[in-house]
């Protein structure tokens, strides 16, 4: 950061929107200042995305004033935004896949030799330097399609950079990355913010925000909370000014007295990973660490019958067992809650009651849809998870990533399973509903059930599992008890 | 029971839900706007055309869209379950050749008519098989059995049409207190398929599986299965449509339901179905069903041209789709 804190880039005064009855922002101050990343914390909820989405004139506030450069500007929609040097960068990207990187950062405002010509080597040559500024390394000419999830952000950057955007707004850019992947990311995001442009950097990975930004706004129930510069505060600090409270230890759950195992893999191989020897008790939360590609989620994956396992064996309670599918994990009492809810976990135009319903009857297998005593279980689930919900007949897709997991757990548990597999249990999900998630495994292994779970937040997996595998390559490298584990002996194990 | 109590207490709005709610509930979800335009449409042509509401013309419209209603059932099925099905008027012409070849070489009539239902069953369970196993679009295998259909029933046939000579006329012919059977057979089997979607396990399936075949799969469907049951079971409502059909028109004639596909999507689309799959109701099939021949009706009444009549039945179809998606968006 330069220090000069009269290069204000953007300030947001007394800025507040309502959707109807519920009030999203109310009366918010914001400043952003030329070569500063500003990250936005708060949970699902708090105001963020009506901010961004204030930023990037997808919505007009109800009251108060945006000044960009000095200037008042009445911001109305998404291009007009970008006019006044304000780009966007949602969570979903919004490239085309099958045009290359330098097609896509020219689309719409093609280098021309004629008019009506497009100068493709001329494209290509300004793409390059444009990337190199950026500090990546990705082939200008290659379709966007072949490029991982960070050179994709990468090349947004870029577009943003080539349409000379003096405020970058990046919504949750990191979500799924690998560490290697995010520091790729953080690269051009550091280039961009040198090169005197303001970033504004929305995230739920507090180490990120950490490790990225120069100063931290926090949004709660759409006040702000504070702005604070980074080296003022602490992560615990952060959370306290997120949710209102003392998280004290969120990740930290009560050592449980284990039983006798209940899930064992004696050298499992297939599809990603080989000769894999876990085992699981009842009663306890094992933790699967590694990077992303390293074969954690390919062995929750076969155990659950999804891709059929190549060698070695699966022992439920001390017997091998072929477990064929899906619905045959299910039937011997087991369940997975996948990755990504929305592609593999839920039916997001279906009620929440159709959502449970399916997985119920896979377990209690019936002909007819026996409504009354399913429609208990549900109100039952959702009851006990705390699902905020007016009716179980609501749309899932109605509901917030926090509830929508809920959903999910709660579908599981009307299966009454014995072992849980979780792959990332709180991806995208704020510290509210993730403090409920982990008290509901507390829960779980309370009742002597089993847990074994994939994360790839360390903070998580480290805090609530009774015991650690890391996994690199397709292989298990390393064990470490709770006494044992730190982030460090994780990280050398898994790097 | 105080449990139940306490979930009543924290779940306000389902218990306070009005009864007069509970009892349209088997109209299901968003099929009330379609209701009010065939109410109105209907009060619009019997004030022009007085004839519209005479007995005699409306037994007329029910026997007319009863084909077409059945096989309606079985694409919207399909439909909701992420398929579809081009084939389908083909398939029941040929069938119906077969059926009347083997009529006329004399063989009994029960025989024939379980002979041509396994025929459709078979034939649409191996189509189903090879779109669930090999992972293709029904629409371009669809496209194909379409054309592989039409080219045995012409050469079965040799582009001429196979004379029942009276025989088998029960089903298509007959009626029960006044009614032409066929409608008794399409107002049960729209009943007993409203059932079975909306109070069975297997409808609870078909709309995940078509919503998400990934997550019903990790749900413990076996969806590649479940996707030949359905096939399986449109084949055998197309079986039963061309059973009616070829006894009613009295001959096996390899286009006598070419169009039908067209017809059957329309109507299921018109009644709320989503060719994204997921959605989709039995009710408002059955609507979109009455509605599209309602409309063909009133126009021969009005004695407007037939060309007309495929304008406006296109644009009630396109209409029904712009408000279908204009209803989703606003949620």
């Amino acid at each position: 950061m330069s220090g000069t804190t009269n290069n204000i880039l953007l300030s947001l005064r007394g800025v507040s929107k309502s959707f109807g009855a519920t009030v999203a922002l109310s009366a918010v101050d914001f400043t952003l200042r030329a070569g500063e990343i500003h990250a936005i914390c708060g949970e699902n909820g708090a105001g963020k995305s009506t901010l961004i989405k204030i930023l990037a004139g997808v919505e007009r506030p109800d009251a108060g004033e945006m000044i960009v450069g000095g200037k008042r500007i009445d911001v109305n929609s998404p291009s007009l935004a970008l006019q006044n040097g304000v780009a966007t960068i949602y969570q979903e990207n919004s490239l085309f896949q099958y045009l290359s990187v330098a097609e896509n950062i020219f689309l719409g405002d093609e280098l021309r030799r004629f008019p009506g010509v497009v100068d493709r080597r001329a494209m290509l040559a300004r793409a390059q330097s444009l990337l190199d500024q950026l500090g990546a390394s990705i082939d200008v000419g290659a379709p966007v399609s072949s490029l991982g999830g960070a050179g994709q952000k990468i090349v947004e950057i870029a577009r943003a950079f080539r349409r000379n955007a003096r405020i970058l707004v990046m919504d949750e850019p990191s979500a799924s990355f690998s560490q290697h992947e995010t520091r790729l990311l953080f690269r051009a995001v550091r280039e961009m913010a040198a090169n005197g442009a303001g970033v504004i950097f929305i995230s739920h990975h507090l180490e990120e925000v950490f490790e990225i930004a120069d100063r931290v706004t926090t949004l709660r129930d759409g006040r702000l909370v504070s702005t604070r510069a980074m080296a003022d505060t602490t992560q615990a600090g952060l959370i306290r000014d997120m949710v209102g409270r003392d998280v004290d230890q969120v990740y930290r759950r009560m050592p449980q007295t284990a039983g006798p195992i209940a899930l064992e893999t004696r050298g499992l191989s297939g599809a990603g990973f080989r000769d894999v020897d876990i085992a699981v008790r009842r009663g306890e939360v094992v933790g699967i660490a590694g990077l992303v590609g390293a074969g954690r989620t390919e062995l929750l994956e076969a155990i659950f019958g999804r891709f059929p396992v190549k060698g070695g064996e699966i022992r439920l309670n001390g017997s091998p067992v072929r477990i064929v599918s899906p619905g045959d994990a299910i039937r011997r009492g087991l369940c997975l809650v996948t990755e990504d809810r929305k592609l593999s976990g839920l039916f997001l135009g279906q009620s929440i009651t159709a959502n449970m319903a399916v997985a119920y009857f896979s377990k209690f297998p019936a002909v007819l849809d026996k409504a009354a005593q399913l429609g208990k279980a549900v109100l039952g689930a959702i009851q006990q998870l705390t699902i905020k919900v007016t009716s179980p007949e609501m749309p899932v897709s109605s509901l917030s990533g926090g509830n929508q997991q809920k959903v999910i757990l709660g579908k599981w548990l009307l299966t009454e399973p014995d072992i849980f597999l979780f792959d990332e249990p709180t991806r995208g999900i704020d510290v509210g509903a993730k403090a409920e998630i982990y008290a509901e495994i507390q829960k779980l292994v309370e009742r002597g059930k089993s847990v074994l779970m994939v994360s790839s937040e360390l903070p998580e997996v480290i805090g609530l599992s009774d015991r650690l595998y890391v996994m690199k390559a397709g292989r298990v490298v390393g064990e470490l008890s709770r006494d044992q584990v730190t982030d460090q002996a994780v990280l050398e194990l898994a790097l | 029971m105080s449990t139940q109590d306490n979930v009543k207490a924290t779940l306000p709005s389902v218990a306070s839900q009005p009864d007069g709610w509970r009892a349209l509930r088997f109209v299901g979800r968003g099929t009330g706007p379609l209701l009010l335009a065939l109410i109105l449409y209907i009060a619009v042509i019997s004030a022009i055309a007085p004839a519209f509401l005479s007995p005699f013309n409306i037994r007329n419209v029910l026997l007319q869209v009863s084909v077409s209603g059945i096989v309606s059932i079985g694409m919207t099925i399909m439909i909701i379950a992420g398929q579809i099905d081009l084939s389908v008027g083909y398939l029941v012409s040929f069938v119906a050749c077969v059926m009347a070849f083997l009529l006329q070489a004399g063989w009994p009539e029960a025989g024939v008519a379980v002979i041509g239902l396994l025929l459709c069953v078979a034939m649409q369970m191996v189509t189903g098989f090879v779109v669930s196993r090999l992972k293709v679009e029904p629409f371009i295998i669809t496209l194909g059995t379409m054309a592989i259909y039409r080219g045995f029933a012409m050469l079965m046939t040799k582009g001429t049409e196979i004379p029942l000579d009276g025989k088998f006329e029960l089903l298509g012919r007959s009626h029960v207190f006044g009614l032409p059977t066929p409608v008794y057979v399409f107002v049960g089997l729209s009943v007993a398929a409203w059932f079975v979607l909306g109070r069975t396990v297997f409808g609870r399936r078909l709309f995940a599986v078509g919503e998400n075949g990934e997550a019903a799969f990790l749900a413990g469907v076996n969806v590649r299965n479940f996707k030949v049951r359905v096939y399986a079971l449109h084949g055998l409502l197309a079986g039963i449509a061309a059973l009616i059909l070829m006894s009613r028109i009295g001959v096996g004639s390899p286009t006598m339901a070419a169009g039908l596909e067209l017809e059957t999507i329309a109507a299921s689309v018109v009644g709320g179905a989503a060719l994204a799959g997921g959605r989709g109701s039995i009710f408002g099939t059955f609507l979109g069903v009455i509605f599209l021949g309602i409309i063909s009706n009133s126009m021969n009444i009005i004695g407007v041209s037939t060309f007309w009549q495929y304008v406006m039945l296109g644009s009630v179809v396109v209409i029904a789709v712009i408000l279908g998606s204009l209803a989703r968006t606003e949620r």
